[in-house]
């Protein structure tokens, strides 16, 4: 090979190379970029604790739900009744489905710490490419018409009880309402606004099958 | 030998709801003798103030397991020949195969039946 075919070669390996380098280069601009999109603080911050608390919210409700079922339970199986058999048997069913709580809770739990793990990587990656606490790129979008209305059911401390919605058509109209009941409302509206975002398991046969 | 259906039966689970219900089938299959527990180091420290006739426990509990009380008893002279049943959602071959090595007596995954809870039991104490 002449010396003239090997410029012209290495000359070829190094525009390819420069090439190669300027895709990676725009390669990692669009992920920085895609990241940024990603918000971290923001899920972090606001999403990701608000979805924790919906889920421990869900755990509370099935298990006060639960303990009213029992407790209804409970007194008809102390009840006089003119078919104790089919009674108790019934009752023995309920007590049986209400297990479904102790299930849901724990699921609701190992979903709860994968929420946490996924917060603290992200944590971890927003520290990795220098986001700071404040600089988020462009704000979400605020929900707008009706779209912000529906959030679903409000957590413990947020939103208003029926007393206070009865109150609200018992009293004066709406616009006579007193300031504290317009601090109320925007509470209540406020709270409304805020989006929300070692091996195979084995039936009770075949358990059975190695005690036998 | 028949069943003694007084005899004092320990359950332990970290949800209130489940004792509840343990205690509701064991009340329907005849034993009203229960008491509770939270925990591992909580049943344990009941299990050597009052002799039990049977122990139902959970795995999934803090500080201490279901699999560690299992342990504890099982190396205690005093406490050895206590039946032991454990009721978890933990239903992997690894998880029964270690609580059987570690001398539990049945194994019962959730959610269960009155029927599975009264079969289990008789096969640990005996028809009742």
């Amino acid at each position: 090979m002449s010396s003239d075919t090997e410029v012209v070669s290495l000359r070829n390996e190094i525009a390819s190379l420069h090439k190669d380098c300027r895709d990676l280069v725009q390669f990692i601009v669009n992920a920085r970029s895609e990241i940024s999109q990603i918000k971290p603080t923001d899920l972090k911050k606001d999403k990701l604790p608000r979805a924790g608390k919906e889920l421990d919210a869900i755990v509370q409700a099935t298990e006060l739900a639960t303990n009213s079922i029992m407790e209804a339970t409970e007194r008809i199986m102390e009840a006089k009744v003119t078919e104790p058999d089919v009674v108790n048997d019934a009752c023995m069913e309920i007590f049986e489905a209400c297990s479904f709580q102790d299930i849901t809770g724990q699921r609701i739990s190992k979903v709860v710490s994968t929420l946490e793990y996924i917060e603290d990587h992200l944590d971890k990656l927003s520290s990795a490419w220098g986001h700071e606490e404040n600089a988020e790129g462009a704000p979400t979008p605020e929900p707008e018409g009706e779209t912000a209305l529906l959030n679903g059911p409000a957590l413990a401390g947020e939103g208003v009880d029926q007393d206070y919605v009865d109150s609200m058509f018992d009293e004066a109209p709406a616009e006579e309402a007193s300031s504290d009941d317009k601090k109320k409302e925007k509470k209540a509206e406020k709270s409304a606004s805020e989006d929300l975002p070692s091996g195979e398991s084995i039936n009770q046969d075949d358990i059975d099958a190695l005690f036998n | 030998m028949a069943v003694d259906m007084n005899m004092p039966i320990l359950i332990i689970d970290d949800y209130k709801t489940m004792l509840r219900i343990i205690r509701n089938l064991l009340k329907q299959l005849g034993f009203d003798n229960v008491d509770e527990a939270t925990d591992g180091s909580a049943a344990l420290a009941k299990m050597r103030t009052r002799q039990y006739g049977l122990v139902i426990s959970d795995w999934n509990m803090e500080p201490m397991t279901g699999y560690q009380l299992l342990q504890e008893v099982r190396a205690d002279e005093a406490l050895k020949a206590t039946p032991f049943i454990m009721i978890t959602a933990e239903s992997k071959t690894d998880n029964v195969i270690a609580a059987k090595k570690a001398g539990v007596n049945n194994y019962i995954v959730k959610p269960f039946n009155a029927a599975t809870l009264k079969t289990k039991m008789a096969a640990v104490l005996g028809d009742f």
